[in-house]
């Protein structure tokens, strides 16, 4: 059992991690960087969910495991997506492609 | 017997559809055969059912539908006023379609003319019939309609189409007023029953103002559909169509169903104070008729002024409360005006329609029969004694006499007496004189035509013999008749002057009036007179200058402004909204995160503190 101290810790380390990732996908960088955020964001669930079920005794962890898969499996087709985009557009920007607007 | 007085409406209906698919399908002529036959039949009818009408009238109600227990009656009502205007009806449209035989031998399309024609009697039938109302006011519609449809039945002449689109325009602009009548009269005094209406009149069952506001409105169309000042204008025009047409509008059917109607309503107008009114309005309509029939120079066109004097006669003593003269001079009328219409189609269609009276002449010679019968039409129409237009012309008179008003009784006097001075003026212009180019190749008209001419100038020679069992059928009971010696010898006196003028100016020649239409003043006269006083002008200026300058130019202001600036601001407005808006699209993915983060913290930050 966790006491609620450390409950809180962790609950910080995994809004750092959210709001980092938040900042790094909003930062108008590079595609793949954004990828990278994304897997932040996905970790800071991942951390939430390890916790809770650690202090309430449930086993919540178990999705730990499908968002890993989901995780890999959503790096791959953005990757994918990236390689597209750049041998469409020639660059990873996003903010330099417009298309999507009226 | 109701299902006799229904069969005698529906078998007009019946006969104009057999006629035109017979005229269509089989044989062009063959539509006259079975229009003579209907006309005949249903002249037939009506006489049985004359016969055997004695005292009480023919009642039949039903209900036409209803909505919940909002009931819409209909029924018939047949005593002697209704089944002598049948009679009328039936009657001279059955001559009327026998002279239109020869009258209309060159048509061709008579299945479509026999087809209105028969159409037109059956809806004159179907509202002397009814007993409300209601009915009485759709079949005013069907007698409108086909009457836009006769007058414009050579649609191909430009000026045709246009008289039929004005006939129909005018009164309808009256039959609007009548329609605001019934509706008056339906949600304030309860019933459209012509009975009941007038036994709620006699019993005084409600305010005179609200009887004179219905009796007004009901009377606006009468006045449309009679042609009275000033809704006359679409008579002149409606010369425009066959000659047979004008003179089934004119005698038979379609202008006497105002005068039926007022005399219908008669107590009810009583009671309203309404007949003043209406012999105002018939006592101005007259004078402006006989003077304007003084001045024109068409056959056709004097006719229709003089008939449009006749019915204002009618209105007059209708309206100085002697609705049995009226109505007699109603059928009187319808006899000899008859008779002069089929007379000058005769002489328009043998003289290869010449409608000017001026561009004829001498035709006596070459017209033998048709010339005497016209004069046989013209002495009835002027009130000669014997014949018949003297007797009910002279009541008329008489009634306006004891009437006491003298506004109308000169106006109605001189009216009257004028007759005798456009009719011999009209005769001897058309049958005296040195025949022109288009007299000398006149014929006799054929026996078809002037077997229906002969039928016609006998009754006017032979009605006075029946004279009292006429009007004691008319009134259903003994009437007193007024006599005034002194006003007779006066009206025959000044009749007597006016005939010497006309026959000094136009049979003579010794007097001319070149000298006084070359005058600005009289030229000026007789073009006002010969306008029917520009009351035509008048309506076109009031229309052109009021309706349109004004009012409809205001509604379309407010059209285009408010309700069409209403629909486009909405769309104006839209698209100001959505040109601000758009600007937050700018296809940047990150842009969209960005706006997607700030709402999920704003839900948050709402969520944790409100």
């Amino acid at each position: 059992m966790l006491l609620e101290a450390d409950v809180h810790a962790y609950l910080f380390l995994s809004f750092s991690l959210l709001a980092v990732g938040v900042y790094g996908l909003l930062s108008r960088k590079s595609v793949i960087r954004m990828l990278f955020a994304v897997e932040m964001i996905i970790n800071a669930a991942n951390i939430n969910f390890v916790i809770f079920s650690a202090q309430r005794n449930v086993d919540g962890e178990i999705f730990t495991f499908f968002t890993i898969g989901l995780a890999a499996l959503e790096a791959a087709v953005g990757l994918a997506i990236v390689i597209v985009f750049y041998k469409r557009f020639g660059e990873v920007i996003p903010s330099k492609i417009r298309n999507l607007r009226w | 017997m109701e299902s006799i007085v229904y069969l005698t409406i529906a078998i007009f209906f019946v006969g104009s559809i057999l006629a035109f698919l017979v005229g269509h399908y089989i044989e062009k002529w063959a539509s006259f055969w079975v229009a003579a036959a209907t006309g005949l039949l249903g002249f037939i009818l009506s006489c049985y059912i004359a016969l055997n009408l004695h005292e009480h009238p023919i009642v039949h109600h039903f209900n036409w539908f209803s909505f919940g227990s909002f009931k819409v009656p209909l029924g018939i009502y047949v005593d002697n006023l209704a089944i002598l205007m049948a009679l009328i009806a039936t009657g001279i449209g059955f001559l009327d379609i026998v002279f239109s035989r020869g009258y209309m031998e060159e048509d061709e399309s008579p299945e479509r003319y026999y087809f209105e024609k028969l159409f037109f009697i059956g809806s004159m039938v179907g509202l002397v019939f009814v007993s409300n109302l209601l009915g009485l006011y759709i079949f005013w519609e069907g007698v409108g309609l086909c009457s836009y449809l006769l007058i414009g039945y050579w649609y191909w002449k430009k000026s045709a189409a246009e008289a039929a689109l004005k006939a129909f325009v005018m009164t309808r602009f009256g039959d609007v007023f009548m329609l605001a009548g019934i509706i008056v009269a339906w949600v304030l005094l309860g019933t459209i029953e012509f009975q009941e209406l007038n036994a709620l009149a006699v019993a005084g069952a409600f305010s005179v103002k609200l009887g004179l506001l219905i009796s007004i409105l009901l009377f606006i169309g009468a006045i449309g559909k009679s042609a009275q000042f000033p809704l006359f204008p679409w008579l002149l025009d409606a010369m425009e169509g066959p000659t047979t047409v004008s003179a089934l509008i004119h005698a038979a059917t379609m202008v006497n169903a105002g005068v039926y109607m007022v005399a219908r309503l008669f107590p009810f107008f009583d009671y309203s104070h309404a007949l003043i009114v209406v012999a105002f309005v018939g006592a101005i309509s007259a004078f402006i008729a006989a003077t304007g029939a003084l001045a024109h120079t068409e056959i056709k066109k004097i006719l229709a002024f003089s008939t449009m004097e006749h019915l204002a006669l009618m209105f007059v003593a209708i309206g100085v409360g002697s609705a049995v003269a009226g109505v007699f001079h109603l059928m009187n009328h319808a006899i000899f005006k008859a008779l002069l219409f089929l007379a000058a189609g005769a002489v328009i269609h043998m003289t290869h329609h010449t409608k000017d009276a001026f561009k004829l002449g001498g035709l006596l010679k070459y017209m033998p029969q048709t010339g005497f019968l016209f004069l046989v039409g013209i002495l009835a129409l002027a009130g000669v004694p014997p014949f018949n237009g003297f007797f009910s012309k002279d009541w008329v008179l008489a009634a306006v006499y004891s009437y006491g008003n003298p506004v109308i009784f000169w106006l109605t006097f001189i009216a009257a007496v004028l007759c005798i001075a456009y009719g011999f003026r009209l005769w001897f212009v058309v049958f005296t004189g040195e025949p022109s180019d288009n007299s000398k190749h006149a014929k006799e008209a054929y026996p078809i035509m002037l077997i229906p001419l002969y039928v016609l100038a006998s009754m006017t020679i032979l009605i006075p013999f029946f004279k009292e069992k006429i009007i004691h059928f008319i009134a259903g009971g003994e009437v007193h008749e007024p006599l005034y010696l002194n006003l007779l010898v006066a009206t025959l006196t000044v009749m007597f002057i006016l005939f010497g003028i006309v026959f000094l100016i136009y049979y003579k020649k010794v007097i001319s009036t070149a000298k006084f239409l070359a005058h600005p003043l009289g030229k000026g006269l007789n073009d006002f007179l010969y306008n029917g006083w520009y009351v035509d002008a008048a309506i076109k200026w009031l229309c052109r200058h009021v309706f349109y300058g004004s009012i409809a130019k205001a509604v379309e202001w407010v059209d285009t402004n408010i309700v069409d600036g209403a629909v486009n601001g909405t769309a104006k407005l839209s698209l100001a909204c959505w040109d601000r808006c758009r600007k937050i699209q700018t296809g940047d993915l990150i842009d969209y995160l960005t706006y997607f983060v700030a709402g999920v913290i704003t839900l948050v930050l709402i969520t944790l503190f409100v």
